[in-house]
């Protein structure tokens, strides 16, 4: 029961996660209110000025740029819960049986982009959406942790 | 978008999965509570993230690579490329659970796991 709430909380918290982030990449990436250089992306901005001082400078403006967003704060401190929830989660149940799970992310962002955003679904999307789901009830109707099979078949104390 | 690209994309993608499922596995490792009795596990979570705090760093070393790796294949590939190649993870991360921390994965559990794999591709694809 307890497993439930916490694989709850790991697709819950993962919503905000992704539309933060992406939030956060788009102001990154916004020639005027981003970081003031000229590149399209940081790899391809090194292999261009692969000088040390050069690395330094631009290191200082891209760190000085995400230490200065509310949005990259957020994005830690939801991190950090996301973390210890996930600790708890794998406390308590298989790897195997947790970790499908959070492709139910997809299924809310996806939700969260219609109601929020209008976004149109797809055939094909909404044909997708029905295979996770039905992934997920699959997964979640087998036995959560091996642990108590295997003591109970080898009869042993827990 | 030439060929060796697409190439280098689809390696350092590889790369990127395989960190994400070695962090999935050292935090599985790190989370484990000690030998469980009727009255629950040894220790709480916090607990054991103190005792297995070299597998947590592991683990956490695991999800900063794969942030950097995933950033990277996304200058090499296109989004609807990458992303659905990267639902591969679900596999790897099965994979992973069977072999390196003995987890029994019945049949139904391998069909969610792929359907769940088919249907993030046809998500991510679309």
């Amino acid at each position: 029961m307890r497993v439930w709430v916490g694989l709850s909380v790991a697709v819950v918290l993962d919503v905000p996660v992704q539309l933060i982030w992406k939030a956060l990449m788009i102001k990154y990436r916004d020639p005027i209110r981003g970081p003031h250089d000229k590149s399209d992306h940081p790899i391809g901005w090194i292999l261009q000025h692969h000088h040390w001082g050069m690395l330094a400078i631009f290191l200082w403006h891209q760190t000085r740029f995400f230490l200065g967003q509310l949005r990259t704060w957020a994005l830690m401190s939801l991190f950090v819960g996301q973390f210890f929830d996930w600790i708890w989660v794998l406390g308590n149940a298989d790897l195997s049986f947790a970790q499908p799970f959070t492709a139910l992310s997809y299924v809310a962002v996806s939700s969260c982009a219609v109601l929020f955003f209008h976004e149109h679904l797809s055939p094909p999307r909404i044909f997708g959406i029905a295979l996770i789901l039905a992934g997920v009830i699959l997964v979640g109707s087998s036995d959560h942790k091996t642990t108590d099979i295997a003591l109970r078949v080898a009869g042993e104390k827990p | 978008m030439n060929f060796s690209d697409r190439f280098i994309g689809i390696l350092i993608l590889f790369a990127s999965v395989i960190s994400e499922a070695l962090g999935q596995f050292a935090f599985k490792r790190g989370a484990n509570r000690g030998p469980v009795t009727a009255a629950g596990p040894e220790m709480g979570p916090l607990a054991a993230i103190w005792k297995n705090f070299r597998w947590i760093l592991l683990g956490l070393g695991g999800f900063i690579v794969d942030g950097l790796l995933w950033s990277a294949t996304l200058f090499y590939l296109d989004i609807t490329v990458a992303h659905p190649l990267g639902s591969v993870v679900f596999v790897v991360v099965a994979l992973f659970s069977r072999f390196f921390l003995g987890e029994h994965l019945s049949r139904r559990r391998w069909a969610g796991i792929a359907c769940i794999l088919g249907g993030a591709a046809i998500v991510a694809a679309n």
